[in-house]
Protein backbone atom coordinates (compact mmCIF):
# COMPACT_ATOMS: atom_id res chain seq x y z
CA UNK A 1 0.00 0.00 0.00
CA UNK A 2 1.24 3.48 -0.79
CA UNK A 3 -0.86 6.55 0.04
CA UNK A 4 -3.39 4.37 1.82
CA UNK A 5 -1.08 4.31 4.83
CA UNK A 6 -1.46 8.07 5.14
CA UNK A 7 -5.22 7.61 4.85
CA UNK A 8 -5.07 5.19 7.76
CA UNK A 9 -3.07 7.71 9.77
CA UNK A 10 -5.63 10.44 9.02
CA UNK A 11 -8.44 8.18 10.11
CA UNK A 12 -6.56 7.21 13.25
CA UNK A 13 -6.00 10.86 14.04
CA UNK A 14 -9.75 11.41 14.11
CA UNK A 15 -10.07 8.70 16.73
CA UNK A 16 -7.32 10.05 18.98
CA UNK A 17 -6.97 13.80 18.67
CA UNK A 18 -4.43 13.87 21.47
CA UNK A 19 -1.88 11.99 19.41
CA UNK A 20 0.03 14.18 16.96
CA UNK A 21 -0.48 13.34 13.32
CA UNK A 22 3.24 13.15 12.65
CA UNK A 23 3.52 10.27 15.07
CA UNK A 24 0.63 8.44 13.46
CA UNK A 25 1.95 9.01 9.94
CA UNK A 26 5.37 7.83 11.01
CA UNK A 27 3.84 4.74 12.58
CA UNK A 28 1.63 4.03 9.57
CA UNK A 29 4.55 4.32 7.17
CA UNK A 30 7.10 2.94 9.61
CA UNK A 31 7.74 -0.37 7.86
CA UNK A 32 8.44 1.41 4.58
CA UNK A 33 10.85 3.86 6.18
CA UNK A 34 12.69 0.95 7.76
CA UNK A 35 12.67 -0.66 4.34
CA UNK A 36 14.33 2.40 2.86
CA UNK A 37 16.80 2.56 5.71
CA UNK A 38 17.76 -1.10 5.53
CA UNK A 39 17.55 -1.56 1.78
CA UNK A 40 18.78 1.65 0.25
CA UNK A 41 21.13 2.96 2.90
CA UNK A 42 22.38 -0.10 4.76
CA UNK A 43 22.07 -2.56 1.88
CA UNK A 44 20.64 -5.31 4.02
CA UNK A 45 19.82 -8.39 2.01
CA UNK A 46 16.23 -9.59 2.22
CA UNK A 47 15.31 -6.40 3.99
CA UNK A 48 11.61 -7.19 3.74
CA UNK A 49 12.14 -10.01 6.21
CA UNK A 50 13.41 -7.49 8.74
CA UNK A 51 10.80 -4.84 8.06
CA UNK A 52 7.59 -6.47 6.86
CA UNK A 53 7.45 -9.94 8.41
CA UNK A 54 5.20 -10.60 11.36
CA UNK A 55 8.02 -11.08 13.91
CA UNK A 56 9.82 -7.92 12.84
CA UNK A 57 6.63 -5.90 12.77
CA UNK A 58 5.69 -7.15 16.23
CA UNK A 59 9.11 -6.21 17.57
CA UNK A 60 9.08 -2.80 15.94
CA UNK A 61 5.52 -2.18 17.12
CA UNK A 62 6.64 -2.74 20.69
CA UNK A 63 9.49 -0.29 20.17
CA UNK A 64 7.17 2.26 18.62
CA UNK A 65 4.73 1.76 21.46
CA UNK A 66 7.48 2.40 24.01
CA UNK A 67 8.49 5.59 22.22
CA UNK A 68 4.86 6.69 22.07
CA UNK A 69 4.47 5.91 25.78
CA UNK A 70 7.45 8.10 26.58
CA UNK A 71 6.20 10.91 24.38
CA UNK A 72 2.53 10.80 25.26
CA UNK A 73 2.76 9.47 28.81
CA UNK A 74 -0.30 7.39 28.05
CA UNK A 75 -0.47 3.62 27.79
CA UNK A 76 -3.60 3.66 25.66
CA UNK A 77 -1.98 6.13 23.27
CA UNK A 78 1.05 3.86 23.08
CA UNK A 79 -1.13 0.87 22.26
CA UNK A 80 -2.97 2.91 19.68
CA UNK A 81 0.22 3.99 17.93
CA UNK A 82 1.53 0.42 18.00
CA UNK A 83 -1.73 -0.75 16.43
CA UNK A 84 -1.33 1.84 13.67
CA UNK A 85 2.16 0.48 13.08
CA UNK A 86 0.81 -3.06 12.79
CA UNK A 87 -1.87 -1.84 10.37
CA UNK A 88 0.89 -1.31 7.83
CA UNK A 89 1.60 -4.96 7.26
CA UNK A 90 -2.09 -5.88 7.23
CA UNK A 91 -2.67 -3.31 4.50
CA UNK A 92 0.38 -4.47 2.60
CA UNK A 93 -0.87 -8.04 2.54
CA UNK A 94 -3.80 -6.77 0.53
CA UNK A 95 -1.89 -4.80 -2.06
CA UNK A 96 1.42 -6.62 -2.29
CA UNK A 97 3.35 -9.70 -1.36
CA UNK A 98 5.05 -9.62 2.00
CA UNK A 99 6.81 -12.26 4.07
CA UNK A 100 4.84 -13.81 6.88
CA UNK A 101 7.80 -15.13 8.80
CA UNK A 102 11.55 -15.17 8.47
CA UNK A 103 11.62 -18.15 6.11
CA UNK A 104 11.22 -15.85 3.14
CA UNK A 105 7.89 -17.14 1.90
CA UNK A 106 5.66 -14.29 0.90
CA UNK A 107 1.93 -13.88 1.20
CA UNK A 108 -0.61 -11.43 -0.12
CA UNK A 109 -3.19 -10.61 -2.73
CA UNK A 110 -0.73 -8.64 -4.83
CA UNK A 111 -3.19 -6.05 -6.04
CA UNK A 112 -0.37 -3.93 -7.41
CA UNK A 113 -0.63 -6.35 -10.29
CA UNK A 114 -4.20 -5.12 -10.79
CA UNK A 115 -3.79 -1.36 -10.51
CA UNK A 116 -7.46 -0.51 -11.11
CA UNK A 117 -8.58 -2.63 -8.18
CA UNK A 118 -5.71 -1.35 -6.11
CA UNK A 119 -6.69 2.23 -6.80
CA UNK A 120 -10.29 1.49 -5.92
CA UNK A 121 -9.26 0.01 -2.57
CA UNK A 122 -6.54 2.46 -1.68
CA UNK A 123 -8.65 5.36 -2.90
CA UNK A 124 -11.48 4.23 -0.65
CA UNK A 125 -9.15 4.01 2.33
CA UNK A 126 -7.73 7.45 1.58
CA UNK A 127 -11.21 8.94 1.18
CA UNK A 128 -12.48 7.27 4.34
CA UNK A 129 -9.48 8.42 6.36
CA UNK A 130 -9.80 11.93 4.97
CA UNK A 131 -13.52 12.00 5.74
CA UNK A 132 -12.93 10.92 9.33
CA UNK A 133 -10.16 13.47 9.68
CA UNK A 134 -12.31 16.25 8.24
CA UNK A 135 -15.20 15.31 10.48
CA UNK A 136 -12.97 15.60 13.53
CA UNK A 137 -11.78 19.08 12.58
CA UNK A 138 -13.34 22.18 14.05
CA UNK A 139 -16.61 23.00 12.24
CA UNK A 140 -15.24 26.31 11.04
CA UNK A 141 -12.30 24.58 9.37
CA UNK A 142 -14.13 21.77 7.63
CA UNK A 143 -14.74 23.86 4.52
CA UNK A 144 -11.11 24.93 4.31
CA UNK A 145 -9.90 24.50 0.72
CA UNK A 146 -6.70 22.94 2.04
CA UNK A 147 -8.68 19.92 3.17
CA UNK A 148 -10.17 19.45 -0.26
CA UNK A 149 -6.77 19.91 -1.84
CA UNK A 150 -5.36 17.27 0.49
CA UNK A 151 -7.86 14.67 -0.68
CA UNK A 152 -7.37 15.49 -4.36
CA UNK A 153 -3.59 15.42 -4.08
CA UNK A 154 -3.48 12.17 -2.13
CA UNK A 155 -5.76 10.50 -4.65
CA UNK A 156 -3.69 11.92 -7.50
CA UNK A 157 -0.50 10.54 -6.01
CA UNK A 158 -2.11 7.14 -5.68
CA UNK A 159 -3.41 7.36 -9.24
CA UNK A 160 0.06 8.20 -10.51
CA UNK A 161 1.52 5.26 -8.62
CA UNK A 162 -1.09 2.85 -9.95
CA UNK A 163 -0.58 4.18 -13.46
CA UNK A 164 3.12 3.49 -13.13
CA UNK A 165 2.31 0.00 -11.88
CA UNK A 166 0.00 -0.55 -14.84
CA UNK A 167 2.65 0.55 -17.34
CA UNK A 168 5.19 -1.59 -15.59
CA UNK A 169 2.83 -4.54 -15.75
CA UNK A 170 2.45 -4.11 -19.50
CA UNK A 171 6.20 -3.91 -19.95
CA UNK A 172 6.65 -7.02 -17.86
CA UNK A 173 4.08 -8.90 -19.87
CA UNK A 174 5.84 -7.92 -23.07
CA UNK A 175 9.09 -9.21 -21.65
CA UNK A 176 7.51 -12.43 -20.47
CA UNK A 177 8.01 -11.62 -16.81
CA UNK A 178 5.42 -12.63 -14.25
CA UNK A 179 2.82 -10.01 -13.53
CA UNK A 180 1.44 -9.22 -10.13
CA UNK A 181 4.71 -7.96 -8.81
CA UNK A 182 4.76 -4.32 -9.58
CA UNK A 183 6.04 -2.64 -6.49
CA UNK A 184 9.35 -1.15 -7.45
CA UNK A 185 10.88 -1.62 -4.05
CA UNK A 186 9.93 -5.28 -4.05
CA UNK A 187 11.13 -6.08 -7.50
CA UNK A 188 14.11 -8.32 -7.77
CA UNK A 189 15.02 -8.32 -4.14
CA UNK A 190 17.14 -11.31 -4.79
CA UNK A 191 20.78 -10.54 -5.08
CA UNK A 192 21.93 -11.98 -8.34
CA UNK A 193 25.57 -12.43 -8.95
CA UNK A 194 25.04 -11.51 -12.56
CA UNK A 195 23.24 -8.33 -11.72
CA UNK A 196 26.38 -6.42 -11.12
CA UNK A 197 27.76 -3.48 -12.95
CA UNK A 198 29.16 -5.85 -15.53
CA UNK A 199 25.68 -6.60 -16.74
CA UNK A 200 24.43 -3.20 -15.65
CA UNK A 201 20.90 -3.96 -14.70
CA UNK A 202 20.19 -7.59 -15.33
CA UNK A 203 18.19 -8.90 -12.43
CA UNK A 204 17.68 -12.46 -11.38
CA UNK A 205 14.11 -13.47 -11.93
CA UNK A 206 14.45 -17.20 -11.53
CA UNK A 207 12.43 -18.89 -8.88
CA UNK A 208 14.07 -21.90 -7.40
CA UNK A 209 15.49 -23.44 -4.30
CA UNK A 210 18.22 -20.89 -3.86
CA UNK A 211 16.87 -17.82 -5.58
CA UNK A 212 13.58 -16.06 -5.96
CA UNK A 213 10.35 -15.69 -4.07
CA UNK A 214 8.27 -18.49 -2.66
CA UNK A 215 4.78 -18.71 -3.98
CA UNK A 216 1.93 -18.14 -1.59
CA UNK A 217 1.47 -21.86 -1.34
CA UNK A 218 5.11 -22.33 -0.68
CA UNK A 219 5.78 -24.06 -3.96
CA UNK A 220 9.01 -23.36 -5.67
CA UNK A 221 9.20 -23.90 -9.37
CA UNK A 222 11.50 -23.25 -12.23
CA UNK A 223 15.18 -23.22 -12.56
CA UNK A 224 17.83 -21.29 -10.80
CA UNK A 225 20.13 -19.00 -12.61
CA UNK A 226 23.71 -19.42 -11.60
CA UNK A 227 25.03 -16.79 -9.29
CA UNK A 228 21.74 -16.10 -7.60
CA UNK A 229 21.58 -15.70 -3.90
CA UNK A 230 18.38 -15.38 -1.95
CA UNK A 231 15.56 -17.48 -0.67
CA UNK A 232 12.43 -16.56 -2.54
CA UNK A 233 10.40 -17.51 -5.53
CA UNK A 234 8.01 -15.31 -7.43
CA UNK A 235 4.48 -15.35 -6.09
CA UNK A 236 2.08 -17.02 -8.43
CA UNK A 237 4.74 -17.79 -10.95
CA UNK A 238 4.60 -21.37 -12.04
CA UNK A 239 7.32 -21.07 -14.60
CA UNK A 240 10.62 -19.38 -14.72
CA UNK A 241 10.54 -16.17 -16.68
CA UNK A 242 13.99 -17.00 -17.86
CA UNK A 243 12.51 -19.92 -19.69
CA UNK A 244 10.59 -17.41 -21.74
CA UNK A 245 13.66 -15.46 -22.56
CA UNK A 246 13.16 -13.15 -19.60
CA UNK A 247 15.59 -12.08 -17.02
CA UNK A 248 15.59 -8.48 -18.06
CA UNK B 1 27.47 -20.20 1.28
CA UNK B 2 29.76 -17.23 1.42
CA UNK B 3 30.29 -15.38 4.65
CA UNK B 4 29.59 -11.68 4.74
CA UNK B 5 33.30 -10.86 4.90
CA UNK B 6 33.94 -13.03 1.86
CA UNK B 7 31.05 -11.39 0.09
CA UNK B 8 32.40 -7.97 0.92
CA UNK B 9 35.84 -8.94 -0.30
CA UNK B 10 34.40 -10.26 -3.53
CA UNK B 11 32.31 -7.16 -3.85
CA UNK B 12 35.35 -4.95 -3.57
CA UNK B 13 37.13 -6.98 -6.22
CA UNK B 14 34.15 -6.80 -8.54
CA UNK B 15 33.53 -3.15 -8.01
CA UNK B 16 34.07 -1.50 -11.35
CA UNK B 17 34.08 2.08 -10.13
CA UNK B 18 36.83 3.17 -7.81
CA UNK B 19 36.59 6.82 -8.59
CA UNK B 20 34.26 9.47 -7.29
CA UNK B 21 32.05 8.82 -4.31
CA UNK B 22 28.95 9.39 -6.38
CA UNK B 23 29.79 6.56 -8.71
CA UNK B 24 30.59 4.26 -5.82
CA UNK B 25 27.32 5.14 -4.17
CA UNK B 26 25.31 4.58 -7.30
CA UNK B 27 27.02 1.28 -7.93
CA UNK B 28 26.27 0.17 -4.39
CA UNK B 29 22.65 1.10 -4.86
CA UNK B 30 22.59 -0.94 -8.02
CA UNK B 31 23.96 -3.89 -6.09
CA UNK B 32 21.37 -3.41 -3.38
CA UNK B 33 18.42 -3.09 -5.70
CA UNK B 34 19.14 -4.49 -9.14
CA UNK B 35 15.47 -4.59 -9.97
CA UNK B 36 15.19 -0.85 -9.81
CA UNK B 37 17.24 -0.52 -12.94
CA UNK B 38 14.58 -2.46 -14.80
CA UNK B 39 12.28 0.42 -14.22
CA UNK B 40 14.16 3.18 -15.94
CA UNK B 41 16.93 2.81 -18.42
CA UNK B 42 19.25 5.12 -20.23
CA UNK B 43 19.33 7.69 -17.49
CA UNK B 44 22.41 9.76 -18.14
CA UNK B 45 23.54 12.03 -15.38
CA UNK B 46 27.24 11.45 -15.38
CA UNK B 47 27.66 11.29 -19.11
CA UNK B 48 30.04 8.40 -18.71
CA UNK B 49 27.76 5.92 -20.39
CA UNK B 50 29.17 3.02 -18.42
CA UNK B 51 27.49 3.88 -15.15
CA UNK B 52 24.34 5.44 -16.50
CA UNK B 53 22.15 2.52 -15.55
CA UNK B 54 23.40 2.71 -12.00
CA UNK B 55 22.95 6.43 -11.88
CA UNK B 56 19.37 5.73 -12.82
CA UNK B 57 19.12 3.28 -9.95
CA UNK B 58 20.41 5.86 -7.50
CA UNK B 59 18.00 8.39 -8.90
CA UNK B 60 15.14 5.98 -8.40
CA UNK B 61 16.20 5.27 -4.84
CA UNK B 62 16.04 8.98 -4.23
CA UNK B 63 12.63 9.17 -5.90
CA UNK B 64 11.47 6.29 -3.71
CA UNK B 65 12.24 8.31 -0.61
CA UNK B 66 10.58 11.39 -2.07
CA UNK B 67 7.52 9.36 -3.03
CA UNK B 68 7.25 8.07 0.51
CA UNK B 69 7.74 11.47 2.11
CA UNK B 70 5.48 13.42 -0.21
CA UNK B 71 2.02 12.28 0.96
CA UNK B 72 3.18 12.33 4.57
CA UNK B 73 4.52 15.88 4.30
CA UNK B 74 1.36 17.00 2.56
CA UNK B 75 -0.89 15.58 5.27
CA UNK B 76 1.25 17.13 8.00
CA UNK B 77 1.26 20.51 6.29
CA UNK B 78 -2.51 20.54 5.97
CA UNK B 79 -2.89 19.38 9.57
CA UNK B 80 -0.62 22.18 10.70
CA UNK B 81 -2.64 24.63 8.61
CA UNK B 82 -5.93 23.41 10.03
CA UNK B 83 -4.74 23.49 13.63
CA UNK B 84 -3.15 26.89 13.19
CA UNK B 85 -6.45 28.27 12.00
Amino acid sequence: MYVGHVGIALGARSLRRDIPLWLLVLAAQGCDWLDVLFGQLMRVEDKSLWTHSIPSVALAAVAVGIVARLLMRSSTAALFVAAVYVSHILADYVTGYKPLFLDGRVFGLGLYGRPAIDFAIEGSIIAAGWWLYRRSAAPARRSDPALGALLVTLLTLQLVADTVFAIRGVLRTERGLPDGIALVADAARVDCGEATAASKDRACWSPGPSCGYSTASGLAAGTTRSGCRGSRTWPGSATSPNDKGGGR
Amino acid sequence: MRTSSEANAGERRDQPFRGPTLRRATWRTARAAPGLSLFVRNVSLTGSGESDAHTGVALLSFLLIIALALPAALALAVDWHIRKG
